[in-house]
């Protein structure tokens, strides 16, 4: 077959709906891409343990504790899978590691914002896991088979975050005044990070066509972003939160409800390396490799041995 | 920056009584015993397991149908001289991942693999050896997968958001325990 006879096969095998799987013909393109793709993924699921891994030793009771080292631990196990299902496509752990600690590789830039207080915790998990299960939801539909299969194992799991921050977030939104200021100002905080994570508006998001056609991102970004805002608005604004949102109004008409406009300076500001705590996570996972030398050099020391004494 | 490339193990677990084996993944390890630990704590944070094995990565010969309908090795049995117990894997459905099929005892990974193949359809398919394969203590299995069992607050279930959010929208006061919260001028609430 010519190359064009291969990605017209190709082409017509995603649009039946069939999985491409490890070792089946793809375009370099849709490789290069679903590389980039999955391993912003994993880099933002261990990023993305920092804001929140810094209120573990400050939970108030034991049960958050237990629920936040969970949620924490789970983050951790994503970012595992994720990076499995990049290997799948040829790039290695070492490649992927390096360019994160190199600070070449991207991930979310919602983890680039600090966590001020306890409600954070909580506004973090209804909002932005929230946020990701609408993204992650759809691409449980994706083409590739490993990436789908990665991104139905994490829906399962990523519930639970969704739900444990929004039980937090109502219980301190009826709490005390101070537990009402603290949940208001966390939502103040975080409300224009989270809508910045469904991405630019589809007339600036190049990669868009192409990723359709493939069957990799099958609904578009203002689209996911129209599907949170319709959820969240509604429920915010029966537990008496106010959204930082002036321009926000109820089409009558379509039922949706209008956002205004994102600060599209601060948001590639951000991707760039502007943002509050770009250097601080970064720091934090070269610290955390650096600091683990010791303990994979013993692994592989009693590893090593293991294989000497083995053979005869 | 080596040390970061541990070598790769194929994950696979059984989840339920009666269900057989599937692909879930893998891990990276310097050595099996360590494999099978970060599969348990890679792959099972709920409570959903029994079995778990774990294959070399190099020890797995992994092809798509599309893949051996274009190419099946020349000499797929040079070099082998002994039968040995082969598993077969196969992905038979879009939706689905690689699933048990058969253990095949054989000369030789493509022979298994051309048995299997002769019995049932498949997408994709995966052989190792039997030897190849270190799975979880069964002695001990109930402490190895007990960890995740009693953690029910792993699970969506455990947070009643829809009933919280009607409470509060019915005016009623709400606690995350269920039980009666502190009358006013008492302790702030516990959340």
């Amino acid at each position: 077959m010519t190359e064009e006879q291969k990605l017209k096969h190709f082409e017509d095998r995603i649009a039946r709906g069939e999985k491409i799987e490890p070792g089946d013909w793809m375009p370099e393109r849709y490789r290069r891409q679903l590389i980039r793709m999955i391993s912003q993924h994993a880099h933002s699921e261990i990023v993305g343990m920092l804001p929140e891994g810094a209120w573990i030793t400050r939970a108030p009771n034991l049960r958050r504790k237990l629920v936040l080292l969970a949620k924490v631990q789970d983050e951790a196990g994503h970012g595992q899978y994720l990076y499995h299902a990049a290997e799948t496509l040829g790039v290695t752990r070492q490649e992927m590691l390096e360019a994160l600690l190199k600070g070449e590789a991207k991930y979310s830039s919602v983890f680039n914002y600090p966590t001020l207080s306890w409600a954070d915790v909580g506004v973090i998990g209804w909002l932005v896991d929230g946020a990701a299960i609408i993204n992650q939801t759809m691409l449980a539909k994706c083409s590739y088979g490993p990436y789908a299969r990665a991104m139905v194992r994490i829906c399962a799991e990523e519930t639970f975050h969704k739900k444990q921050g929004q039980e937090m977030v109502i219980l301190l939104s009826q709490g005390t005044a101070l537990q009402r200021a603290m949940v208001q100002d966390a939502i103040n905080r975080w409300w224009w990070p989270t809508l910045m994570m469904f991405g630019p508006h589809d007339s600036e998001s190049k990669n868009s066509e192409e990723l359709t056609r493939w069957g990799i991102k099958t609904r578009s970004n203002d689209e996911l972003r129209q599907e949170f805002v319709d959820q969240v608005v509604p429920e915010l604004q029966a537990l008496g939160i106010t959204i930082p949102d002036p321009d926000l109004t109820f089409d009558e008409e379509t039922g949706n409800w209008r956002a205004g406009e994102i600060d599209w300076e601060e948001f590639w500001r951000v991707i760039k390396g502007g943002g509050p705590c770009n250097e601080e996570r970064l720091q934090a996972r070269r610290s955390a490799h650096d600091d683990g030398r010791w303990v994979r050099e013993a692994l592989q020391a009693y590893a090593s041995r293991q294989v000497r004494q083995e053979r005869p | 920056m080596t040390d970061t490339q541990w070598p790769r193990y194929e994950v696979f677990l059984q989840t339920e009584e009666g269900k057989p084996l599937q692909h879930a993944g893998s891990v990276h390890a310097p050595d099996s015993e360590l494999a099978v630990l970060n599969a348990r704590d890679v792959f099972v944070r709920r409570p959903k397991c029994l079995l778990l094995w774990v294959v070399p990565a190099d020890r797995m010969i992994h092809r798509t149908s599309e893949e051996l309908a274009q190419a099946w090795p020349a000499n797929p049995l040079s070099g082998e001289s002994e039968r040995r117990l082969y598993h077969v894997f196969r992905k038979e459905s879009h939706r689905g991942t690689l699933v048990f099929a058969a253990s095949i005892e054989s000369l030789s990974a493509w022979d298994a693999l051309k048995v299997a193949m002769s019995r049932h359809e498949g997408l994709a398919w995966a052989v190792f050896p039997q030897e190849a394969v270190r799975q979880n203590d069964p002695h001990d299995r109930p402490s190895f997968f007990e960890p995740a069992l009693d953690k029910n607050y792993r699970l969506h279930g455990q947070y009643k958001t829809i009933q919280l959010m009607r409470q509060v929208e019915a005016g009623k006061k709400v606690s995350s325990t269920g039980a009666e919260p502190a009358k006013p001028g008492t302790s702030p609430r516990q959340t």
